[in-house]
């Protein structure tokens, strides 16, 4: 009799256990735990980085290390303000033996730069230099017209010469002065991307440098990131005028709100255009999305340049980009494709 | 010995309650609100706030760069030395998403919190 | 003579929780903590408990499974370690204490007892000496849920074990 007692009980505690496993089971097979996301957020390359990711088969802080030695070696490697740099040594010498990735870099922005009939140009700086942009320290002045055409004189991609078979780059102008500092900072979000992934394949998370954003992979391994695209006319640093959604790929907008001074009521701000010597007034905001940042980050800079009333925007698709570009007035165009990465897909 | 008793179901509620307790407490734990703040320096944590107030924020050298105030689970940057102010016209934050970044002084100021699950992730400028 | 008997007895359970400490840690278990691990090698413990050789034989078994299985799989003294050998002190305390506390207690429930106290220590090592972030209590009730399922495993084992072998009781 006790026995038979006892034997019901454990067939009892059995059928519940089984049915409460069961449920439990198919519970976390449906909701797996969600990974958690670890950040680091550095200075290099003129901006901030903010490296938000989660490892799947390597710890997030080994990554986030490999991320942030790619992006110090790319810095001293390119930047301008960096003394003995490539960049720095070919602005001094005029001429500077490469590597394969410089030689890389290099042709890509003289081939970015032809794309867009200069309104993207490596060899800006002596313009930037004069506006006081090259540096948050400089002084920011309105320079003189005779100032601006003397440093246009030396504004030209043409004036850069890559010579592949001797692994050497040369400005064929004194006084010309290369930045590879947009094209930069693209090529290194998407190579500590690429990175990332080939360590670990199914890491998630993301790069921003400096609203220049690269995906590792979907949020929490299913959704899209949502990335706001700033108001460029709000103060608020925070306020979106729209919305994207992305899993893959890059976002890059230039806006002329980042870096600007105001004298005499008129607001001065960084991106020049390469033709004329002043602050481009065609748009106040561009947004590229992309596969890669690299891309994304010439072209949101070119189609600032150029402008709202760009008819061969369109066109611009066959580089692989999509755009949304706003007028000075608030009136905003975009590509076919566009509309795309504003629906939320799941 | 009994391999089960009437008492071990206690157990077991027992068990599966504190599951549920912490399982729901992943899920609705304040998301999304600011508990507090981090202040890095060149990339190195330097200041972790957790209590209301107003921080002073100094360099290597001693030298003063911001104040960061953090009131009503919001931080916002003030009397920022660096030319641009850019930090400062930031205003209060109130999401942990989004980090208050001085380029010049090379300051990052990161409110913590449970990441958002819905709303902007982050923002392209 | 009883002495040989209890201490072949300690050995025999000591060898078969060393061994299947180490086969379990190649088991993969969809909780991303390192150093998590099943726990079916608690089932010696639980076995050495409700035979009842005593509080110090017990946790001595805890103490020499984990360092063996450690030593064989190469994690001797790693944070993997700490947490193993943590979990299975508190369990073998927990399951010890509710053995004597309990009148008549059953193998199921201090088998439960000892999961729910190995896991929660071990997700407190963790926590505070390998990951190092509050995160890990999203972990936590996952964790749990697994020590469930398997001190359910381990006890069925057990009172197998019971009913198919005679034991002569080790009692002083």
């Amino acid at each position: 009799m006790r026995k038979k007692s006892g034997r019901s009980i454990r067939l009892y505690i059995y059928i519940a256990a089984i049915a409460v496993g069961v449920v439990l089971l198919s519970l976390l097979i449906f909701s797996k735990p969600t990974p958690v996301y670890s950040e680091k957020i550095f200075p290099s390359l003129g901006t901030v980085i903010r490296v938000n990711l989660a490892g799947d088969k390597v710890s997030s802080d080994v990554l986030i290390n490999i991320a942030e030695k790619e992006f110090l070696r790319i810095h001293n490697k390119y930047s301008p303000n960096v003394q003995d740099s490539l960049v720095s040594i070919l602005n001094q010498n005029g001429t500077v033996t490469v590597d394969e990735e410089a030689l890389f870099l290099f042709q890509s922005a003289y081939n970015y730069a032809a794309l867009t009939g200069g309104a993207f140009d490596p060899t800006v700086r002596p313009l930037i230099k004069l506006w006081g942009f090259d540096d948050e320290f400089s002084t920011k002045r309105v320079p003189t017209q005779e100032e601006i055409n003397e440093a246009l004189s030396y504004v030209d991609y043409r004036f850069i010469d890559i010579d592949k078979d001797n692994m050497q780059v040369s400005l064929l102008k004194e006084g010309v002065e290369v930045d590879l500092g947009a094209i930069a900072k693209g090529y290194a979000v998407d190579l500590v991307i690429q990175r990332i992934r080939e360590v670990d394949p199914k890491a998630t998370g993301f790069i921003d440098a400096g609203g220049d954003i690269g995906i590792i992979g979907p949020k929490f391994k299913e959704l899209a990131w949502v990335i706001g695209i700033r108001d460029p006319f709000s103060d608020e640093y925070f306020t979106s005028i729209d919305t994207i959604y992305l899993t893959n790929g890059g976002v890059a907008t230039s806006g002329n709100y980042e870096r600007y001074f105001i004298s005499d009521g008129i607001k001065y701000h960084h991106i020049i255009d390469p033709q004329t010597g002043y602050p481009a007034t065609g748009a106040v905001s561009v947004t590229v999305i992309s596969e890669n940042v690299m891309i994304a980050d010439v072209f949101s800079t070119a189609l600032f340049v150029l402008g709202y009333d760009n008819p061969a925007l369109e066109h611009f698709t066959d580089f692989g980009i999509q755009a949304l570009v706003i007028s000075p007035t608030g009136e905003s165009t975009k590509t076919s494709g566009f509309d795309y990465f504003r629906e939320k897909i799941k | 010995m009994k391999f089960a008793k009437k008492s071990d179901i206690f157990i077991l509620i027992i068990i599966f309650i504190i599951i549920f307790f912490f399982m729901s407490i992943t899920f609705f734990r304040s998301a999304g609100l600011v508990d507090g703040a981090q202040v890095y320096l060149k990339g190195k944590i330097i200041l972790e706030i957790r209590k209301e107030g107003t921080y002073s924020i100094y360099n290597e050298d001693e030298e003063f760069l911001m104040n960061v105030e953090y009131f009503n689970n919001a931080v916002r940057v003030n009397e920022a030395t660096c030319p641009d102010k850019i930090c400062e016209t930031t205003g209060w934050v109130s999401t942990p998403n989004q980090p208050i970044i001085c380029i010049p002084n090379k300051v990052v100021v990161k409110p913590t919190g449970n990441q958002n699950k819905a709303g902007v992730d982050l923002y392209t400028w | 003579m009883v002495k040989t008997k209890k201490i072949s007895y300690i050995a025999i359970l000591t060898a078969l929780a060393s061994a299947v400490y180490y086969v379990e840690s190649f088991l993969p278990l969809p909780v991303a903590i390192p150093g998590a691990r099943w726990g079916f090698s608690n089932f010696p413990l639980l076995l050495s408990v409700v035979t009842d050789v005593g509080l110090t034989n017990t946790l001595y078994i805890a103490l020499l499974k984990t360092l063996l299985g450690s030593i064989l799989s190469g994690r001797f003294l790693s944070p993997m370690f700490w947490m193993g050998l943590g979990g299975a002190v508190a369990s073998a305390l927990t399951m010890s204490i509710s053995f004597k506390l309990m009148k008549k207690a059953s193998v199921l429930g201090i088998s439960e007892i000892g999961a729910f106290f190995s896991n929660t220590v071990q997700t407190l090592i963790a926590g505070i000496f390998i990951v190092k972030s509050k995160g890990i209590i999203w972990y936590y009730p996952y964790m749990l849920f697994f020590g469930v399922i398997t001190a359910f495993i381990n006890s069925t084992i057990v009172s197998a074990i019971l009913r198919s072998v005679k034991f002569d009781q080790f009692k002083n």
